[in-house]
């Protein structure tokens, strides 16, 4: 190498962004560029062939010095980071730094280079790391300050979600008390005006509570605390309270509501019915919200099989507003609508799809919506739930002699009558289809003609020119009895308004839209004259219907519940049903009463000072004498994790609040063995040997609901049956005299009494006719008595013709020597009334007194109007009045006086 | 083939335990917390072999120092740890709760610095027992796949040996070493981390290493 080159290389040193020294093999400085001119504000001059200590004291004992001394003596190189070198060169940034001290951070390199001699010297480069540093401190703080702002956000998310569970459990308990005591001021006595206000107040509690049930869920899910229960299930039931739940609001609006659960869906399966009810009914709902006109179809079928169970597939289709694109996108966020506006129009949280959607994924399905604006919205979800057995489904086969049999579906409506198709021909039958009555026609000539005539015939209410009740009237008259199949009219519309247009027609049976499958079945089977098959598992409607009927009285139940309020609203509902109930205020007092009187069940509130509901079941569970004692809890918490909670703590099972009574009734029963009402034979006749004679049938009368009006007792019926023949044969000629005489209240007050007295005999539809009647005359549309009167004519005629029958037979047949106890009670009643009359004469309110004794003795239904009105009168001192509604007690029970 | 017999085994990792006690004492005093290595395996493997060491079923970006050495024996020294363990091992080194989840660049040179006080403390002792010149690069930070850390054509490209030896890489061969690092953080926890020592020799420099193996063993 020349001069010249080393000049340049020397330069080019100088000149570069790295700090660099070289040193002799002493530790002399030989070489100081210009950025270390710089850096150490020092010159080269000054430190030329001086030890680095000498210019850098502080490095005496450092990583440097070591690495130095390393790179000298072995060759090995050393990178000294910023981090791990408390004790770096101390040089200076050209920009100024925030601490003053402007201190340069450094990286340095320390390696060994070899000279031309071979000898090892020191090269020594050093890297101004100032501005990576500073970046990467703020870089640092802020990711901590980012940190702590997530976890703030999360903390702050949870309590939010905390404080909505508590309070929607705190809103609940007040709310029992408003659902509660409307639901009882709706039972008594109330002018037209109060009533209109508490029904009112009941409806917005009830919708209010959906709103809070709505929040509560939705908090629970984002705190992660909402649970899914597995229980086996059956998939219909929880259809049929979906159907039944959303039918009646569907049917205000005038729509329809079809139902079609495809042949290869399992029924009986295994998850969380209250849950997938929940999301249906919320889909379903929003259907309704926002279709004006058209129908509601539910679909399920199945999406496959795996091994964990069956994939099923539910869609719930409107022809309502529909969707654009961008609105789906909105959707199934929390608190969102479609648009916002459409909220307002529409109402509601926004908050129903998003608790969808989370429940869904709960049970390992998706939830997706295809929709065309203006046409209507397809929300669809899946579910995947285990069956509870290997069996498929079961089908449903009639006997052998109805399998092929042949029916006609008449519907305009194609998906409602691709539905009745689909299902009948499941049950084994062959359908053929027909969209108007003209068509339904056709086809049955043709059927006739080829001898191949249809066994039953489904049309559809409300369906084009020739709608069901004009198609079934035309098969009447046109064709011959003998071909004449069962008529069956399917309807989305309130059952009395059809029943009513169809009177006379010959309707053999009406169904409800949606028809379940099992509904669908046995009506089928009943039409055509054959008994259903039993139903190993009952569905729900079986279960419940039979529930009202059950003999409550004699049923011990200790009501364990702190608040007044709400201890006032479950006493009043069980004693209604003339169950004993005795009130313990705290746990303690509840494992108190339990040891000192025999409980038929235990309804468990769970807060409660002193001993809560938890502690006390378990310390009354802990003795074995109450084993087996029904414990339920009544708590405000709906949630599922509540109930396994009760259950853990030995409660047999869980009420939520605000109690629906329906349920209520319906659990109790659950636990009691009781008997239903209308096979129980009065108490007090157990030792009587008495046979009364009443027929198997009377036409126009469901003797069942009469007897059970009766509670029971046949022999009353059977009075009451005569006398009905006895007093209201000419029922409508009365009516008509007091008309004729421009008596319009006293023809309307004839009707009203009829209306009541054929209720209670089980006549559904005089009742239901004169009801209208009543209202008609109410209303002083007198121009449509005329043709009412005309209408009511024929079924008044068949009913007494019926009952005329029974006039002639003997009424009871005794046994000689054993008094018949019944004849006491008539015998107590009648005195009972023989005293009222002649209070009411005198105008004393001691009568309230008898009135009561009177109820008491008279079942609940029976004459239970009447006699509300009755105290209602004595109470407002309207004495004239109330003779007159007294007579018509006494006449109606057949008394004399 | 290449391989080793039990006393020239011995002998290696005795090397090289020494070295790790140097490494050892200088980083714990580098952090001020007391700072304990491990040498729990030596082996001698190909290529193949060693993959499976460094990421036994799953193939993820590992972070290495490099560190070559050249000579009259040449080769590549690697500190490699899996991604992760790299920046758990500054963290802890330097006891700091830090909320980034990515390596950042002044904690790579301290990771630098870190695998480049131990890497020389085995240098330092490995080549204080033979009888041959080294000469050292500085030493590199790398990021990239076992496949890519271990070839040590890649390795010696950046070397001036590459250019007269020519490699097949069937005979390739590897001393891994594993490592355990011991720390203790504020609140006395301690952690364990591991990590890959391995060193890459070319062919023709195994069989020097082997010689001076024998001579070594010969003079005691």
């Amino acid at each position: 190498m020349n001069d010249l080159d080393r000049q340049l290389l020397s330069r080019a040193l100088d000149i570069t962004v790295v700090g660099t020294i070289i040193l002799d093999p002493d530790q002399k400085i030989v070489f100081w560029n210009d950025w270390m001119e710089k850096g150490a504000r020092i010159h080269a001059e000054r430190v030329m062939h001086r030890p680095l200590l000498d210019i850098f004291p502080e490095l005496a004992q450092t990583r440097i010095t070591r690495a130095i001394e390393s790179a000298l003596n072995t060759g090995l190189p050393t990178v000294l980071s910023h981090r791990l070198t408390p004790t770096p060169f101390p040089l200076f940034t050209a920009s100024e730094q925030t601490d003053n001290s402007n201190r340069m951070s450094q990286m340095v390199v320390i390696k060994a280079i070899r000279d031309s001699a071979e000898i090892r010297h020191c090269l020594i480069q050093i890297q101004d790391i100032t501005n990576t540093v500073s970046r990467e401190q703020t870089l640092r703080s802020q990711a901590v300050a980012l940190e702590a702002a997530k976890e703030s956000a999360q903390e702050a998310d949870k309590a939010k979600g905390n404080f909505l569970a508590n309070m929607s459990h705190e809103i609940r308990t007040p709310m029992n008390a408003i659902i509660g005591m409307s639901h009882l001021a709706l039972r008594t006595d109330l002018n037209q005006k109060q009533r209109d206000y508490v029904t009112k107040v009941h409806a917005s509690a009830q919708s209010l509570l959906g709103i809070i049930n709505d929040i509560l869920d939705f908090s629970k899910i984002e705190a992660g605390k909402l649970t899914m229960e597995t229980v086996a299930f059956n998939l219909e039931d929880v259809l049929h309270n979906v159907s039944s739940l959303v039918a009646l609001k569907a049917e205000e609006q005038g729509l329809e509501v079809n139902l079609h659960v495809d042949q290869n869906v399992p029924l009986n399966l295994i998850g969380d019915p209250l849950r997938l009810g929940q999301v249906l009914i919320n889909l379903t709902n929003n259907a309704v919200k926002f279709t004006k006109k058209g129908n509601i179809t539910i679909l399920v079928s199945t999406d496959g099989e795996e091994e964990q169970g069956v994939i099923l597939h539910f869609q719930v289709r409107d022809t309502g507003i529909g969707m654009t694109e961008e609105q789906i996108g909105r959707l199934f966020t929390a608190f969102t609508q479609a648009d916002s506006s459409t909220t307002r129009k529409f109402g509601g949280t926004g908050l129903g799809l998003t608790i969808c959607k989370r429940l869904v994924e709960m049970m390992h399905g998706r939830t997706w919506v295809e929709s065309i604006p203006g046409e209507g919205s397809t929300f669809h979800f899946t579910a995947l739930l285990p069956r509870k057995d290997s069996d498929r489904r079961r089908f449903r086969l009639p006997s052998r002699d109805l399998v092929g049999r042949r029916i006609l579906v008449a519907d305009d409506n194609p998906i409602s009558r691709e539905i009745l198709q689909k299902s009948f021909e499941s049950f084994s039958f062959r359908v053929t289809c027909a969209a108007s009555g003209e068509e339904a026609i056709e086809e049955m000539e043709r059927a006739i003609q080829e001898n191949t005539p249809f066994h039953m015939v489904c049309l559809d209410w409300k369906m084009g020119e020739l709608d069901g009740i004009k198609t079934a009237q035309e098969i009447r008259n046109r064709f011959p009895q003998i071909n004449i199949p069962k008529i069956v009219m399917v309807t989305a519309y309130a059952r009395d308004d059809v029943m009513l247009a169809a009177e006379g027609v010959g309707i053999d049976l009406f169904l409800t839209k949606p028809v379940s499958l099992s509904v669908l079945f046995e009506s089928a089977l009943t039409a055509m004259n054959q008994d259903m098959p039993d139903r190993t598992e009952n569905s729900g409607i079986t279960n419940q219907s039979l529930d009202l009927q059950l003999e409550w009285r004699g049923t011990h139940v200790l009501l364990v519940e702190d608040n007044e309020i709400n201890q006032q609203v479950a006493r009043e509902l069980l004693e209604e049903e003339g169950i004993t109930v005795q009130i313990a205020a705290n746990g303690q007092e509840a494992v108190d009463a339990v040891s000192s009187a025999r409980f038929d069940v235990v309804l468990m509130d769970v807060q409660m000072p002193v001993m809560d509901g938890y502690e006390a079941s378990r310390t009354i569970r802990a003795d074995a004498r109450f084993a087996s004692l029904p414990i339920l809890a009544m708590t405000a918490n709906a949630m599922t994790g509540d109930r396994e909670k009760c259950i853990d703590a030995g409660m047999n099972d869980h009420i939520s609040k605000p109690i629906h009574p329906p349920t209520l009734f319906a659990t109790i029963a659950k636990y009691l063995n009781l008997k239903p009402k209308q096979s129980d034979p009065p108490q007090e006749n157990s030792s009587l040997e008495e046979v009364v004679v009443l027929p198997d049938q009377l036409d126009g009368i469901d003797m069942q609901a009469g007897l059970g009006n009766v509670n029971g007792n046949r022999k009353l019926y059977r009075k009451v049956l005569g006398d009905v023949y006895s007093r209201n044969r000419e029922i409508l000629a009365k009516i008509q005299t007091e008309l004729d005489q421009g008596a319009i209240a006293v023809a309307q007050r004839l009707a009203h009494t009829f209306k009541g007295v054929s209720g209670t005999i089980g006549a559904g539809s005089l009742h239901t006719q004169f009801g209208h009647l009543e209202e008609i005359l109410k209303k002083q549309q007198l121009d449509q008595v005329a043709e009412l009167m005309a209408h009511l004519a024929p079924e008044v005629e068949r009913v007494m013709t019926a009952l005329a029958t029974l006039a002639t037979e003997r009424v009871v047949v005794q046994i000689p020597g054993v008094m018949p106890t019944q004849e006491l009670d008539t015998n107590r009643l009648q005195e009972i009334f023989r005293h009222l009359v002649s209070l009411i004469d005198e105008g004393d309110s001691d009568a309230q007194e008898w009135i009561e004794q009177a109820g008491r003795l008279l079942s609940s239904s029976l004459f239970s109007v009447e006699m509300q009105t009755l105290a209602g009168q004595v109470e407002e001192y309207e004495f004239e009045e109330a003779m007159k509604t007294v007579q018509q007690i006494v006449s109606g029970l057949g008394l004399t006086i | 083939m290449f391989c080793l017999t039990e006393m020239e085994e011995d002998a290696l990792k005795e090397f090289f335990n020494m070295g790790l006690g140097m490494a050892a004492a200088s980083l714990s005093q580098m952090v001020n917390n007391e700072v304990l290595l491990s040498l729990p395996q030596l082996k001698v493997v190909s290529y193949e072999e060693a993959i499976k060491m460094l990421v036994p079923g799953r193939e993820e970006k590992l972070v290495a120092i490099r560190q070559n050495f050249t000579g009259e024996l040449s080769g590549t020294a690697l500190l490699i740890f899996p991604g992760a363990e790299g920046l758990e091992l500054v963290r802890t080194l330097l006891n700091e709760p830090m909320p980034l989840e990515i390596l950042m660049e002044l904690e790579q040179e301290t990771l630098l610095d870190v695998g480049n006080v131990v890497l020389n403390a085995f240098l330092e002792s490995f080549t204080q027992m033979m009888s041959i010149q080294f000469e050292f690069e500085s030493a590199e930070f790398l990021k990239g796949s076992s496949h890519f850390l271990l070839d040590i054509t890649s390795h010696l490209a950046a070397q001036k040996q590459a250019l007269v030896s020519t490699y097949s890489g069937d005979d390739e061969r590897a001393f891994v070493l594993m490592m355990d690092f011991k720390t203790n953080d504020a609140e006395e926890a301690q952690h364990t981390l591991s990590g890959f020592v391995v060193l890459l020799f070319s062919q023709p420099s195994m069989e020097i290493l082997k010689r001076e193996l024998k001579t070594i063993i010969g003079a005691f």
